[in-house]
């Protein structure tokens, strides 16, 4: 796991020095002289050589310091702990949809196999692996939102709301004030975005709950089950589903885990203040530090997303937990 | 005499496949009188485990059970609806399937896998549920039921989940149980043990037994009456006694050859001779015939072979007699 | 043998009633078609600016002529030609993209999954890491780097995606080289080499058929992530993802800018992944599903 971090920060940290285009440059006005552009440089460290930088780079984060980005002049830590939420809030939302669609869509699909339910269910898987977030997006945000006025295409909550937030989870802090305007407004912005991350991850669920369940429907204990004359949704819903949803957490917890560092182009289309808009302005500005702080948070990300699955997986199959 | 429990007459399950018809039950007609046990002899693949799920309407997918009856209590199977042959399914009849390990549901502990069936069948509620189920669990010998009841299949040994999957079958005192190879994954120590708990299991509650495996010993002392089986059609049916003293259709004689016995040399350990196959497309005379050391000429033309009674309550189906 | 030929034949009959393998075919052959024929059926040069015939709508609306079927854009560029054209983009960066990613991704796979221990771990380690990197991300960063352009975005592509073609791959490796066959061809001291080559790639051919048409699928996506972001091809070429970010501007006025590009990504992916998905079934009902990463 450490050495997952590490890498992906060596890794950012290189790159992005290979990269053309200085940052520094775009800061200043054009008539800056070599003077000037050494001074910058040198305040933010970046005239010294690429080991040094790095070393006085881990340090700082060793203490929590991701130091300040050089476009936006805040702390790095700080912009990203105001973006997060959104862009986690999106995430959760997207996930529990999608898990939710998912696994009813698929394991009615299997009982009723073959039939019109079925087929429907992988049109909708196939059509859900095909049209990728942004364009989920764009076709929500051209059905619904300007062909017809169904829901809100844009931002975070109604702009004539203010919501003094606490943990930044918009849906969250409104319940806490019970202000049920605002989290009703909330509710109603986060609708198409999570829909459009939900989709192709729906499509996903749906597939490996589909392949699972066949798998399981073939061994002995579903036989058994039937074999004791219980009801094929009991069959399927208790005995089946449970065993199938063993390998059906592990893959969605792993996909959350992408979806994290994913969020770039629908944060884009629905004027979603997270991370992943910001991690792309930073590219383009060429803002190192925010751009190594935003990689090494999703990357940190990443990787307890990927320990607390395993655990999950652990607690899951008796075999493991029972011994 | 009276009415059989069960009799399946002619029963013919084909599986349609790519490559043409799978016949792996071929016109069976077997009987089943009240608290008997019958035994079904074959090889693997002979159709015998495609009998049994039949009865219970199991057949597994690409499967059809093509035509036949399958009379119980005198009411054919084969045309009840659905939600009927649910209610049959664990209370009436009921069955035990061969490797315990797999046949129980990993993820659930041992007490809701017992008093599922109980609560659905019978209707008591959980506590009382559980209380039968420890009582059947220390009848057919588990040790400290009250504390196994709550463990995970996986954290007991093969012969326990087998006579947990014993008390799961009789938990609602069903009048057939269908026994498919129930000992065959078993240790040898431990299959004595497991049949002489099925057998004294089937007197003590008046139960019938379809007993079906491909192991002639185990049949000896456990079964009534023995129907052997080949490429999905009875080839010869007995009482126990009668059919290993007498076989008469040259595979039964030969499964009774390829036993070894103790005080047997090497030499003379006997196989028969070529492999059983799939009976893909096959034609409609005997299927034994590639594989008989006693074929006659007429053996090869004849379209359809059918049973003659060699003795009283012996019948066998082959043209040299 | 009787048998064998009518296998043969089964398998074929499997393939062409297959419904997927049918659809998804005529969507790639459609798309090699235009992207080859581009040039010579597409009506107008895709970027003739025509200020007078700006933002005209399809040919079927009020407003529009059979001079442009579909419309023109903002700049009066007719876009069922770009669209056409837009094609060629599509193809150069599927085709290029999957075939570089798996020349990478499938030797590693083969390597880590044959050799095992410390080759496998090096490498498995190597790819957990690269995939750690949000791939979204990486991909614009990298076009940071290499600059914008055809080529580039080919690149990227192959860049962020390799590891998927590795991953799958090594699975299904691991699978095969359980199987006996392998031990025997390695007690009869067949040369390594000749081992992945003759007995180990062959079976894993069906998967990666399978996988190629979903990562042509995926490197058309990826390009029109890119544009989106404005890091995709010159602005002289004409590619549906940035169709698709230009005719954004224009959703109230003009849509039919934006959503035609998209039709044709919908289904131009969607064609290939039933082509992928179809295919599995026919070489392989026993293949197990190929995990999206």
């Amino acid at each position: 796991m450490v050495t997952t971090l590490f890498g992906v920060s060596i890794i950012a940290f290189v790159i992005l020095r290979v990269i053309p285009g200085n940052p520094i440059v775009m800061m200043l006005p054009p008539q800056a002289t070599q003077q000037d552009i050494l001074e910058l440089k040198a305040q933010y460290g970046l005239d010294k050589p690429i080991l040094v930088q790095y070393g006085i780079w881990l340090m700082n984060v060793a203490q929590g310091d991701f130091g300040v980005s050089i476009h936006m002049k805040q702390d790095v830590m700080e912009l990203i702990m105001e973006r997060l939420p959104a862009t986690l809030e999106l995430v959760l939302a997207a996930t529990a949809i999608a898990l939710i669609l998912g696994i009813f869509i698929g394991t009615l699909s299997i009982m009723k196999k073959g039939t019109f339910v079925d087929k429907l269910g992988s049109l909708l898987a196939i059509l859900g692996l095909s049209i990728p977030d942004f364009l989920w997006g764009l076709l929500f945000i051209i059905f619904l939102g300007v062909f017809w006025h169904v829901l809100p295409i844009s931002g975070r909550i109604a702009s004539t709301y203010t919501l003094k937030t606490i943990t930044g989870f918009f849906l969250v802090d409104s319940l806490l004030k019970v202000d049920f305007k605002g989290f009703y407004s909330a509710f109603l912005h986060l609708i198409l975005p999570a829909f459009s991350l939900a989709l192709p991850l729906t499509a996903i669920v749906i597939r490996v709950i589909k392949s699972s369940l066949l798998e399981v429907v073939k061994e002995d204990y579903i036989l058994l089950a039937r074999v004791k004359g219980l009801s094929e949704r009991v069959v399927i819903f208790l005995h089946a589903l449970r065993n199938a949803l063993i390998p059906t957490t592990t893959i969605v917890g792993v996909q959350f885990g992408f979806m994290m560092g994913g969020t770039v182009l629908v944060e884009i289309i629905y004027s979603w203040p997270g991370l992943g808009k910001m991690a792309v302005t930073a590219i383009i500005t060429r803002d190192l530090p925010l751009i190594q702080g935003v990689v090494l948070v999703l990357a940190f990300i990443f990787v307890i997303v990927n320990l607390i699955v395993d655990l999950l997986y652990t607690f899951m199959n008796p075999k493991i937990r029972y011994g | 005499m009276n009415d059989p429990l069960l009799s399946i007459k002619n029963l013919k399950v084909f599986f349609h496949l790519d490559i043409g018809i799978l016949k792996a039950v071929n016109g069976v007609s077997l009987d089943v009188q009240k608290g008997q046990i019958v035994g079904l002899v074959g090889e693997s693949g002979g159709g015998k485990s495609m009998i049994g799920l039949s009865i219970l309407r199991l057949v597994p997918e690409g499967g059809k059970i093509a035509s036949g009856k399958i009379l119980f209590e005198g009411k054919n199977l084969l045309n009840l609806s659905e939600d009927e042959i649910r209610i049959i399914r664990g209370s009436y009849i009921s069955m035990i399937l061969q490797d315990p390990l797999t046949s129980l549901n990993p993820a659930f502990r041992i007490r809701s896998q017992i008093i599922d069936v109980l609560r659905l069948h019978k209707g008591y509620d959980k506590k009382e549920s559980e209380l039968i189920a420890i009582e059947m669990l220390h009848n057919v010998g588990i040790p400290d039921p009250e504390k196994n009841i709550r463990k995970f299949p996986h954290q007991l040994s093969g012969g326990m989940r087998q006579r947990v999957v014993i008390v799961i079958a009789f938990s609602c005192n069903p009048k057939l149980i269908i026994a498919d190879e129930p000992t065959t994954a078993l240790d040898v120590t431990i299959q004595a043990q497991i049949l002489r708990l099925l057998k004294n299991l089937s007197i003590e509650y008046q139960t019938s037994v379809l007993f079906i495996t491909h192991d002639l010993g185990v049949v000896a002392n456990l079964c009534d009456r023995v129907a052997v089986i080949y490429a999905g059609e009875i080839v010869e049916i007995a009482q126990t006694r009668e059919l290993f003293m007498n076989p008469r259709h040259p595979y039964t004689k030969a499964l009774f050859q390829s036993i070894p016995r103790h005080d047997m040399k090497q030499e003379q350990f006997y196989s028969i001779e070529g492999i059983t196959g799939t009976p893909i497309d096959w034609p409609e005379r005997c299927k034994f015939y590639p594989r008989c050391s006693e074929k006659l000429e007429t053996c090869k033309h004849t379209n359809f072979v059918d049973f003659v009674t060699y003795s009283p309550d012996h019948l066998v189906r082959c043209l040299k007699y | 043998m009787a048998g064998r030929k009518k296998e043969r034949f089964v398998q074929i009959k499997r393939f062409l009633t297959n419904g997927k393998v049918l659809f998804g075919s005529i969507v790639l052959l459609l798309l090699v078609f235009t992207s080859i024929t581009a040039p010579f059926i597409a009506p107008h040069d895709p970027n003739e600016q025509d200020i007078t015939a700006t933002k005209r709508p399809p040919f079927w609306m009020g407003g529009g002529d059979s001079n442009h079927i579909l419309g023109t854009d903002s700049l009066g560029r007719d876009v069922f030609s770009r669209l056409l054209y837009g094609s060629r983009v599509a193809m150069f960066v599927a085709v290029v993209g999957t075939f570089f990613a798996g020349l990478i991704g499938v030797p590693l796979a083969l390597l880590a999954g044959f050799y095992r221990g410390a080759v496998d771990n090096l490498i498995s380690r190597f790819v957990d890491i690269w995939i750690s990197f949000p791939p979204i991300l990486l991909s614009i960063v990298l076009m940071a780097v290499l600059g914008t352009g055809l080529t580039k975005v080919a690149l990227a592509i192959i860049l962020v995606d390799w590891t998927r073609f590795c991953r799958v791959i090594r699975g299904e490796v691991f699978n095969i080289t359980e199987k006996d066959f392998i031990l025997a061809a390695k007690a009869i001291a067949l040369s390594n080499l000749r081992i992945i080559v003759k007995e180990v790639f062959p079976n894993i051919v069906p998967l990666l058929i399978v996988l190629v048409t979903l990562e042509m699928g995926i490197a058309i996506i990826v390009e029109a992530i890119l544009s989106f972001v404005g890091l995709s091809v010159e602005a002289s070429i004409p590619a549906w993802g940035q169709m698709i970010a230009l005719g954004r501007l224009y959703i109230h006025q003009a849509w039919w800018i934006m959503v035609f590009p998209m039709m044709c990504i919908i289904i131009s992916v969607f064609g290939l992944n039933l082509l992928g998905d179809g295919l599995r079934e026919v070489l392989d009902p026993r293949l197990k599903v190929i995990e999206m990463k």
